[in-house]
C-alpha cells in the first residue's frame, strides 16, 4: 500500500522557452507537517507554488495535493488547497468581511456556513473589531493578514503560503505566524516559503533549499546545518581594498569559503578564535580597516552560502 | 452560482465607486440638462428672444399745419404694447446710430427721411425709410420689417383715403383744402391705429393668439428633442459604464485577484461568465436608471414597458459584448483609459450618438452608423420614442444582440488565449 502525502512532487520541471525555471524537483510533504520551502528571488519556488495551484501547466513531471493530480484533477485537488498569494490580491472597496464572504463563495460556503466561517476567520486573524472597514484603507500588516484569512474559509487541508510577511511591521508578523502554528496545531498542511531563515526555522518541521530551479537540500534544520559541520561564520565590515584582503584571507588554514561585497566580507571557518588574529595581520597587511566583527554560530544562512556561495538575499 | 457571486460582486464595485456612478449616471443626466436650461427648459417651455435695440433717427421736417408722421412713427414702435424685446430709443443724428451700431450696442438703425411726411401727405407722393442692421442678427430685423410695414401700410391706406375722399369732394363742389386734409388724415390715423390695436389688445381683440397646453401624452418640440440628446448620451454612457465593467478583468488581473480566482475550484469559463453577467446587468440596471431619472426631470416619454425592455435588451446585449472585445484588445490595464476613451468617443461619433438630436442628416453619415452597435441601441430608444411597432423593434433589438454576439466571441477568444 502506497502512502498518500498532502503534497506530492514528482520530477517536476516548467520551462520557458530555452529558459529552465524548475528542473526536475522532487518531495513530499506528509499531512499536518509545515515544509519549508526556501531559496532566494529566481529560485523557481513561485513557479512551483503556481504549478501546485493549478495557475500554470507543468513541462513535465507530475504534482498532487491530497492524492489529486493537479492536472487531471484539477477541481479536486483546488477544493482541498488554500493559497495564500505573495502579493495581496483582495478588493480594496469591498470590507474585510465582503471579501472574506466573496471568496468563502468561490469554494462553495454558503448561508449560515459562510456567515460562521467568515466570523471564525475574522476572530483568527485578529479582524474581528475592522471586519466593516474597508480593505483599502487597512495597513499593509492587516491587509496581509486577511489575504491568509482568505485562503482559510474552505478549511483547506493543505494550505500553501508564499512569503506572506514580506514587507510587514513585527506585530502583524507576529500575529500571521502564531496564526500559521495554530492551523499547525489544528492539522494544517503548511508549505511556507520564505527567504527569512529565523520564520523556516520558527516554523518548518523540514526545509527544503531550493536554487536556480533544483532542489539541493532537503531535510529538518538540524539536519541541514549538519551539512556544514562546525562551520562559523563570520562577517567583517571593512573600509579599504577589501577584495585583496579577501583574496588572502581564502589561503588561510581553516577558512573554506570568502565571499566579499561592498564592504562587508563574509568567510565560513572552522575556528573563529584561531581564524580572527591571522585576518587582523593581514588586513593591516594591505591596508585594510575592519571595522566591525561579528560571528555566527552555524544557521540556515550558513547552509546556503556553504551550498551555493551566495547569500540567501542575493 | 459563482458566475452569478461574481457578478454581484463587481456591479457592487461598479455602482460603489463614486466616480464611477458619476460617470455612467450623473454626466448624461448633466449634459442633458444643461441642454434643456438652455432650451429655456425653466421658462414655462417657450424660448425668449434676446433684447433687439433699435435707435430712430427722425430726420422728418413736416410741413406747416400738416401731421408729423415721422414723430407718428417713432411713438408707434416705442409702444408701451410692443413686444418686451424690442428696446427703440431716440438718436440725434445718423452718424451718432451709426457709431453706436458698428459698436454693436444696437442692433438696428432706422432712419426716417426729411421729406418723409410731406412726401407721404402728397398725392403720388413717394418716401424711403432705411434700415441698417447688424449681419449677425436674423429674427430682430425681420420682426422690424414687419412692424415698419404694419405703420407704412397705415400710412400708405391714408394716402388713397384723402385721394378717395378728394374725388368724392370734388364731385361735390367743396374744395379739399389742407385744413380739410389734416383733419381726414388725423381721423384716418386714428381709426387705423386703434384697429391695429383692437387687433391684437383690448376687451375683445379681432385676432387672438394664445399658446395651447398640449393634451396629456404629447410631447412638445422641446421635449422630444432633448429625448433624442439623451437616448444618445444614455448608449453613449451606458456604452462607457460597460467597458469601466469589463475593464474589471484586466484590474484583477493587474490586482492579482484574477489569478487568485483561477486558483478557486471555480472553472475559467464560469468567471468570464460572472463578468459578462456583471457587464450586462451593469448596462441594465443604469438604463433604468437613466429612463427613471430623465423622465422625472425632463419629462421624457419613453414609451411603455415592452419598448423600453426591448431597448433596454439591446443596448445591454450590444454593449456588453462591444465592452469584452475593446478589453480584449487593451494590452494592460494602465494602458486603458486613453485607449477606451478614444474608441468609444470615436465609435460613439460615427455610431451616431452625438447627432441623436438633428434631424436630415446626410445619407453616407446614417450608413456609416448602421456599422457600429451603438446605432442599432439608439435606434431602439427611438423607436420606444415612438412607440413603433413591436416587430420592428424586436427586429432591431435582434440586430443588437447579433452585434453583441458576434463582438463577444472574437473578445472571447482573444481574452481566452491571454488567459489559457
Amino acid at each position: 500500500m502506497t502512502q498518500t502525502f498532502a503534497i506530492e512532487v514528482r520530477e517536476l520541471r516548467k520551462s520557458y522557452g530555452p529558459v529552465e525555471a524548475v528542473r526536475g524537483i522532487d518531495f513530499t510533504v506528509s499531512s499536518g507537517e509545515i515544509f519549508g520551502l526556501m531559496g532566494p528571488n529566481g529560485a523557481g519556488k513561485s513557479t512551483t507554488i503556481s504549478i501546485l495551484s493549478g495557475l500554470l501547466q507543468p513541462s513535465a513531471g507530475e504534482a498532487r495535493i491530497n492524492g489529486h493530480s493537479v492536472l487531471s484533477e484539477g477541481s479536486l485537488a483546488k477544493a482541498s488547497l488554500g493559497v495564500v498569494p505573495q502579493d495581496v490580491a483582495l478588493y480594496p472597496d469591498l470590507s474585510a468581511r465582503e471579501n472574506l464572504a466573496f471568496w468563502g463563495k468561490m469554494y462553495g460556503l454558503r448561508g449560515k456556513e459562510l456567515n460562521r466561517r467568515v466570523d471564525e476567520v475574522l476572530e483568527l486573524v485578529g479582524l474581528s473589531a475592522r471586519q466593516k472597514g474597508k480593505v483599502g484603507t487597512f495597513s499593509g500588516g492587516m491587509k496581509r493578514r486577511i489575504n491568509i484569512g482568505a485562503a482559510l474559509l474552505h478549511r483547506p487541508k493543505v494550505l500553501i503560503m508564499d512569503e506572506p510577511t514580506v514587507g510587514i511591521d513585527p506585530q502583524s508578523r507576529r500575529h500571521i505566524l502564531d496564526s500559521v502554528l495554530e492551523l499547525h496545531r489544528q492539522g494544517v498542511t503548511v508549505l511556507y516559503t520564505t527567504h527569512y531563515m529565523e520564520e523556516a526555522r520558527e516554523l518548518a518541521d523540514r526545509i527544503a533549499i531550493m536554487d536556480r530551479g533544483e532542489i539541493i537540500a532537503c531535510g529538518t534544520a538540524r539536519e541541514l546545518i549538519r551539512l556544514v559541520g562546525e562551520q562559523t561564520r563570520v562577517e567583517l565590515e571593512v573600509q579599504g581594498k577589501s577584495d585583496l584582503a579577501a583574496g588572502d584571507w581564502s589561503t588561510l588554514r581553516g577558512v573554506h569559503h570568502v565571499q566579499a561585497r561592498d564592504g562587508a566580507v563574509t568567510l565560513l571557518v572552522d575556528d573563529a578564535d584561531a581564524v580572527l588574529p591571522p585576518i587582523f595581520e593581514t588586513a593591516s597587511a594591505r591596508g585594510v580597516r575592519v571595522l566591525s566583527v561579528r560571528v555566527q554560530q552555524p544557521d540556515l544562512e550558513t547552509v546556503f552560502l556553504h551550498l551555493t556561495g551566495r547569500a540567501l538575499r542575493d | 452560482m459563482r458566475a452569478v457571486d461574481i457578478a454581484l460582486k463587481d456591479l457592487l464595485q461598479a455602482f460603489r465607486s463614486k466616480f464611477d456612478l458619476g460617470m455612467m449616471v450623473g454626466v448624461p443626466l448633466l449634459i442633458t440638462g444643461i441642454l434643456y436650461l438652455a432650451f429655456g427648459g425653466l421658462s414655462g417651455r417657450q424660448a425668449a428672444l434676446p433684447e433687439f435695440r433699435v435707435l430712430v433717427v427722425d430726420l422728418d421736417q413736416p410741413p406747416a399745419g400738416s401731421v408729423d408722421l415721422g414723430s407718428a412713427l417713432v411713438d408707434y414702435l416705442a409702444d408701451e404694447r410692443m413686444p418686451d424685446w424690442l428696446i427703440v430709443q431716440a438718436a440725434a443724428t445718423e452718424a451718432d446710430a451709426m457709431r453706436t451700431l458698428e459698436a454693436r450696442d444696437a442692433q438696428a438703425v432706422v432712419i426716417i427721411p426729411p421729406d418723409f411726411t410731406a412726401a407721404l401727405t402728397r398725392p403720388g407722393g413717394d418716401a424711403a425709410l432705411r434700415v441698417l442692421h447688424d449681419p449677425t442678427k436674423t429674427v430682430g430685423p425681420s420682426l422690424l420689417r414687419y412692424l415698419l410695414g404694419i405703420f407704412t401700410g397705415g400710412v400708405t391706406g391714408a394716402g388713397q383715403a384723402l385721394e378717395a375722399a378728394g374725388a368724392v369732394f370734388a364731385e361735390t363742389g367743396i374744395e379739399l383744402d389742407a385744413v380739410r386734409q389734416a383733419v381726414l388724415a388725423q381721423g384716418y390715423a386714428e381709426w387705423y391705429a386703434r384697429t391695429q390695436s383692437d387687433l391684437n389688445h383690448g376687451q375683445n381683440p379681432a385676432l387672438t393668439f394664445r399658446r395651447i397646453d398640449l393634451p396629456a401624452g404629447e410631447e412638445s418640440d422641446l421635449t422630444r428633442l432633448l429625448a433624442n440628446i439623451m437616448a444618445g448620451m444614455m448608449v453613449f454612457f451606458v456604452f462607457f459604464g460597460s467597458v469601466t465593467t469589463a475593464l474589471s478583468i484586466l484590474k484583477e488581473d493587474h490586482e492579482g485577484t484574477l489569478a487568485r480566482l483561477f486558483i478557486t475550484p471555480a472553472r475559467k469559463a464560469t468567471i468570464f461568465s460572472g463578468k459578462l453577467a456583471a457587464v450586462f446587468l451593469t448596462a441594465v440596471v443604469q438604463g433604468l436608471i437613466l429612463v427613471g431619472l430623465s423622465s422625472l426631470l425632463f419629462g421624457i416619454r419613453w414609451g411603455g414597458w415592452p419598448w423600453v425592455a426591448l431597448a433596454l435588451l439591446g443596448m445591454a446585449g450590444a454593449a456588453a459584448g462591444f465592452s469584452l472585445l475593446v478589453v480584449a484588445f487593451v494590452r494592460d490595464y494602465r494602458q486603458a483609459g486613453p485607449v477606451i476613451g478614444g474608441v468609444l468617443s470615436v465609435s460613439g461619433m460615427l455610431g451616431g450618438l452625438m447627432t441623436a438630436g438633428f434631424e436630415g442628416l446626410p445619407v453616407a453619415f446614417i450608413r456609416i452608423n448602421r456599422i457600429f452597435p451603438q446605432a442599432w441601441a439608439l435606434q431602439g430608444w427611438r423607436q420606444a420614442l415612438d412607440s413603433a411597432p413591436l416587430a420592428d423593434a424586436g427586429t432591431t433589438v435582434m440586430v443588437s444582440l447579433a452585434f453583441g454576439a458576434v463582438l463577444f466571441t472574437a473578445g472571447w477568444l482573444l481574452l481566452r488565449r491571454r488567459f489559457a
